[in-house]
């Protein structure tokens, strides 16, 4: 794997809150990385101290081969960032914006500005100040894209839009990737929208990095399980295998989430602590259950050490 | 390069409209200076300079919005700027702002200097303009810039701004508190140019930190350092103004030389009373004693000045203690009138026919400040003063001659000086002048070396008749000097230089000619300025000195001149002489007595004004006009016949003086018309001579006017004759007037004691007793009143102030006017206190 970003136990304190801890993790290039994590976990601090906006407390982190701390205009005229929260100069019109960034770009190429500016439906002559989030966004991605970027980073870009403009934008991203070879690093606290995108996933919470694998293999290992018990069972035992999350009971009936999903191993891992039980009822998980079981498991852990 | 064009000119489009809105007051504001007023355009002349100021404050309010917006563009705050994450390099945003600010500070510097080279001021000056110009400019700009680069948008910038305002104003407060606590009289005098010094230090604190946290938000984003710099910055420009004490824009004196003046030679003297003023406290704590004296120069040449710069006193007591004193900083004396001997001087002897020759050289000196405790414990004893002066002796140079017509100038590198107009008055002419210069913090001598940045008397103008061997000053205090237009540096000025007659101080008209078109047709108007020719120090010493002024000085304040007998013997009348020759053979006896400040029967000069005859009385008459001139309305009066009865009671309103002459020859009924008029329409300047002789009339019609005349200027004479009217109510008048004095002057009471003690009004023995116990040396004559009004008008005995003071105390309360006997009597006689040896 040739990462195109590389975190070595990056951390990030602000005065005595730990934003980001002992973050490690890689992102290979030409991947669509989805960075999930719900509100406040860290994922936009990564993103701004990967993008040398914040200054790592300690650790590093690598991107396109460089440190952070020294990424430079000819590092960022590869890297193509949108965000939420990205403050566009509004007084601009689209194609003002435009004229600004172009030259700022040896790549940019300007059929491809304008096919974008198509597929995007934006009005070149419209102020950006007048025009709506989900216009802005795209406008921010058309700048963003229209030197071809080897990296792009998007930071929670569906937040505040339409169902129908998510729909475009993803639609529009995934033709894209399909004509270029790109990498996307795309935080979202949102699954459901990266589902389809995501080929590498990446979940953070309160700061600390859960998991960092390709979807497939991800897919492979999350498994929901169901049977039922015999009668003298009427609770669940204290100490359950660390990798079955938020196991469930309700009467004989038994619903937990294997994280390491082996054919064989994991029905008689079931069968010993179960003797009796019936034939369990097996189902892959969508990436958005994988991502609410972790979830769930990560609040009920908070929960508890806070008692 | 050209990634930092296409930046400035993103930034060009983003500023458009403010910046063409700064652009046009730019215009408009060098447009506004480079105008010329038309003289005499009085409404104008107002309207433009506040015009000027407005948009001056326009500029600086547009400039306080231009540069945050031009810095917010790429805030350099918070994590969500468009540019963080664009290919635009630090250096680079930092390359095209700095192009930014270069235009915003280029451009008015650029139109100042046309402006300043259309005015006629030199490129040797525009260069020296230029830092000036550039540090103004620049810490405005940067001080602007430090804070928009701590801030992400204008809200925040107005925000923070308001409350570093607020917290500022608090500071200085604080460090003006702590500084007056320390040193009262330190924090209020300060040097005009330590205080120059002082704002450029600040200035440049302001550059120096201002760009260091630009540079350093700009290239690092370290805030932390950035903003220490910042605040750093703010409390040493807080502070300089209180405690730097260097300076270096102290004008250097520049010496022409003068063999003329023998420094060597002059030794410095106190010639006056010695004067104290209280100073009130300045912290609630003991008010101060200023101590102020008359200095003169013995040996100094005729027609030289010297100045005092500053005093260094040294008192101590006769044990050799040294008494504390406190510098008179600021307090530097005065000059009085301009030194007619010093204008004749640059004139080559022409006499200055309006001037007062006896009245002159007068220069009131600070000596030093004492803490009022130190001045009880020692106001009665001899101590030993000692002071080091520090003198620049100057001279008048007359810098140049102009013809007294429209257009003539006189130019000295970026100085311009042209007349106007000039405008003929019945009895003088204006001169309607203006004059061009700047005013420049880096010029080699200071900025306020030039001569005409100081006190009235450093520049004056003399129009001088060389034919006529006569010369006459400018009304000193009438000009109209109107700062039409000016920018700080450029100063370009209206002056009117008024020649004629001064209502104001009659003593300045002792001869002035007819300044009629024959007169002036001969005339030039002479430009003289006052020039340093030495600087020496002179060490006074002087032992039993005593802070209340009784010891003795050392020679008189002016010396006594009396007639000079020997030019008066030349002078002589043709005979058969003209109108001319007798107007000639009177002004040379005028001018041979110039000098003169006593004046005698004996003196030969009325016999030889008597010589022209009552056949021009009128003459004289018209010569004495406006002036006070013994030796004139002398020969006037004796010279007067029945047939200038007219002329000369029409000429009462010019020369009160003639009201001898009235009175003498009996006309004061011819004259009832025109005294009333004069004492009700001038009651201060008239003299009570014309109340007594309208009195004289006991005419009940003119009781009113000579009440009303008495309420404001009581005197013993007009007194008399009031009491000689039949039918005036002398008593309610005398009230009145005495109502009147105690809410006027001292003196004006002082004056009325007796009167008021004479009429038995009944808060005189408070008046008195207040005297009595007044420390204050200048109340002698007022003590003296005290004691006598006592002696005359209670049954009190004793002799000493301290017995008189118990005496009044113990019996005031029992004191009633006895109209019988016209004394103070006691209504029960409480016996007087035994007398007691006290020492006055």
């Amino acid at each position: 794997m040739n990462p195109i970003i590389e975190t070595h136990s990056l951390n990030r304190r602000f005065g005595r809150t730990e934003a980001v801890r002992e973050l490690t993790f890689q992102v290979p290039e030409g991947s669509i990385y989805a960075f999930l994590g719900p509100n406040g976990a860290g994922k936009t601090t990564t993103i701004k101290m990967l993008l040398n906006i914040l200054q790592p407390t300690t650790g590093t982190a690598r991107i396109l081969g460089v440190d952070s701390r020294n990424l430079g205009p000819h590092e960022l005229a590869q890297i193509g960032y949108v965000s939420e929260n990205q403050q566009l100069p509004e007084w601009m019109t689209v194609r003002q914006l435009i004229d600004y960034c172009k030259p700022m770009y040896p790549t940019w190429d300007d059929a491809f500005c304008e096919k974008l500016l198509k597929n995007f439906g934006l009005l070149p002559h419209r102020k950006l100040k007048n025009l709506s989030r989900g216009m802005k966004v795209k406008a921010a991605l058309v700048t963003s894209l229209a030197y071809r970027p080897r990296l792009l980073v998007l930071d929670e870009p569906f937040s505040g839009l339409d169902p129908l403009v998510r729909d475009e934008f993803i639609r529009g991203m995934l033709e894209l990737s399909e004509q270029s070879a790109w990498t996307i690093f795309i935080s979202s606290h949102d699954i459901d929208e990266v589902e389809r995108l995501a080929d590498w996933v990446g979940v953070i919470n309160d700061g600390q990095l859960h998991l960092s694998e390709p979807t497939e293999s991800l897919q492979k290992r999350f498994r929901q399980i169901e049977f039922t018990v015999n009668a003298e069972i009427t609770r669940l035992p204290a100490t359950l295998p660390t990798t079955w999350l938020i196991p469930e009971m309700a009467g004989q009936n038994v619903r937990l989430v294997e994280s390491q999903f082996r054919e064989g191993d994991t029905v008689n891992e079931l069968r010993r602590i179960f003797p009796g039980a019936s034939e369990p009822t097996i189902t892959p998980l969508s990436l958005r259950d994988i991502f609410l079981a972790l979830a769930k498991t990560f609040r009920f852990k908070t929960e508890s050490s806070k008692a | 390069m050209n990634l930092v064009l296409h930046q400035f000119r993103k930034d060009i489009l983003r500023t458009r409209v403010v910046l063409a809105l700064w652009l046009l007051l730019v215009v408009l504001q060098f447009a506004l200076v480079g105008w010329t007023a038309k003289p005499g355009d009085a409404v104008m002349q107002s309207l433009y300079p506040m015009l000027s100021e407005l948009l001056t404050v326009f500029n600086y309010l547009l400039v306080l919005v231009l540069v945050p917006l031009l810095v917010h563009q790429e805030p350099l705050v918070g994590t969500t700027a468009f540019w963080f994450t664009r290919p635009l390099a630090r250096t680079t945003l930092l390359a095209s702002k700095a192009l930014y600010i270069l235009m915003l500070i280029s451009l008015p510097i650029l139109a100042q200097s046309i402006v300043f080279l259309a005015n006629g001021v030199t490129l040797h000056d525009i260069a020296l303009a230029a830092p000036e110009l550039l540090i103004n400019n620049l810490s405005w700009i940067l001080i602007i810039a430090t804070l928009a680069v701590f801030t992400p948008n204008f809200a925040r910038f107005a925000i923070v701004g308001a409350i570093i305002l607020v917290i500022q104003y608090l500071a200085l407060f604080a460090v003006q508190m702590v500084m007056l606590m320390k040193n009262p009289q330190g924090f209020i005098s300060t040097l005009a140019s330590l205080t120059s010094s002082r704002a450029l230090v600040v200035s440049l604190i302001m550059l120096g930190f201002g760009s260091g946290v630009v540079l350093l938000q700009y290239l690092t984003r370290r805030f932390t350092l950035a903003i220490t710099l910042a605040i750093t910055s703010l409390i040493l420009s807080l502070l300089v103004p209180y405690v730097w004490s260097w300076d270096f824009l102290k004008p250097s004196i520049q010496i022409v030389e003068d063999t003329g003046f023998k420094a060597d030679s002059v030794s410095a003297n106190l010639t006056s009373p010695i004067l104290t003023l209280d100073q009130p406290a300045l912290r609630g704590g003991t008010p101060l004693k200023l101590i102020r004296g008359n200095m003169t120069f013995k040996n100094k040449p005729e027609g030289y000045i010297v100045q005092i710069g500053a005093i260094d006193s040294v008192l101590k007591s006769a044990d050799g203690q040294k008494i504390p004193l406190q510098p008179a900083n600021g307090q530097i004396g005065f000059s009085g009138n301009i030194d007619p001997d010093a204008v004749e001087l640059a004139l080559g002897g022409v006499p200055v026919l309006n001037m007062a020759y006896y009245n002159s050289s007068q220069n009131q000196q600070v000596l030093f400040n004492l803490d009022a405790e130190n001045y009880g414990r020692y106001a009665n004893t001899p101590l030993d003063y000692s002071a080091s002066l520090a003198c620049t002796a100057c001279k008048y140079v007359a810098t140049t001659e102009l013809p007294l017509t429209k257009g003539a100038r006189f130019d000295r590198g970026s100085e311009h000086l042209i007349v106007t107009d000039v405008l003929n008055q019945p009895d003088g002419v204006n001169l309607l002048l203006r004059q061009r210069n700047v005013r420049l913090l880096f010029a080699p001598r200071g900025q306020d070396s030039s001569p005409y940045q100081q006190d009235q008397s450093s520049v004056i103008y003399v129009l001088l008749n060389k034919a006529r061997h006569q010369a006459v000053i400018q009304k000193l205090n009438t000009n109209f000097n109107f700062d039409m237009l000016n920018n700080g540096i450029l100063r370009n000025e209206q002056l009117r230089i008024s020649f004629g007659p001064d209502d104001n101080n009659r003593n300045n008209n002792w001869l002035a000619p007819q300044i009629d078109k024959a007169w002036l047709a001969d005339a030039v108007l002479v430009r003289l300025e006052l020039t340093p020719v030495a600087t020496f120090t002179r060490t006074l010493t002087i032992s039993g000195f005593r802070l209340d002024g009784k010891f003795d000085l050392h020679g008189s304040r002016f010396p006594s001149q009396v007639a000079d007998l020997d030019t008066l013997d030349q002078i002589t009348l043709p005979h058969d002489a003209t109108r001319e020759q007798v107007r000639n053979y009177v002004t040379d006896i005028l001018v041979a007595s110039r000098r003169q400040n006593s004046w005698g029967d004996h003196d030969p000069q009325v016999d030889m004004l008597k010589k022209v005859g009552s056949e021009n009385v009128d003459l004289l008459v018209q010569m004495a006009r406006n002036i006070h001139n013994y030796y004139l309305n002398h020969a006037i009066n004796a010279l007067a016949q029945p047939d200038h009865k007219d002329m000369i009671i029409a000429a009462l309103a010019t020369n009160e003086d003639l009201v001898d002459t009235v009175i003498d020859h009996g006309w004061q009924r011819d004259a009832k018309t025109i005294l009333l008029s004069i004492l009700a329409d001038k009651p201060l300047n008239s003299s009570s001579k014309m109340a007594v002789a309208v009195a004289s009339l006991k005419d009940p019609s003119t009781y009113d006017v000579l009440k009303a005349y008495y309420i404001g200027n009581p005197s013993d004479d007009l007194l008399k004759a009031l009491q000689t009217m039949p039918g005036f109510d002398v008593a309610g008048t005398v009230d009145l007037a005495w109502k009147q004095a105690r809410i006027s002057q001292p003196w004006q009471v002082r004056q009325m004691l007796e009167t008021a003690a004479h009429f038995g009004e009944p808060d005189v023995m408070e008046i008195v007793l207040k005297i009595l116990k007044s420390k204050e040396r200048e109340d002698n004559y007022s003590r003296q009143q005290a004691r006598k009004v006592l002696k005359d008008y209670t049954p009190a005995t004793g002799t000493t102030d301290a017995y008189l003071i118990k005496w009044l105390e113990s019996n005031r309360a029992n004191l009633i006017f006895d109209h019988q006997t016209g004394k103070y009597v006691l209504s029960s006689s409480p016996p007087s206190p035994a007398p007691v040896n006290l020492s006055h």
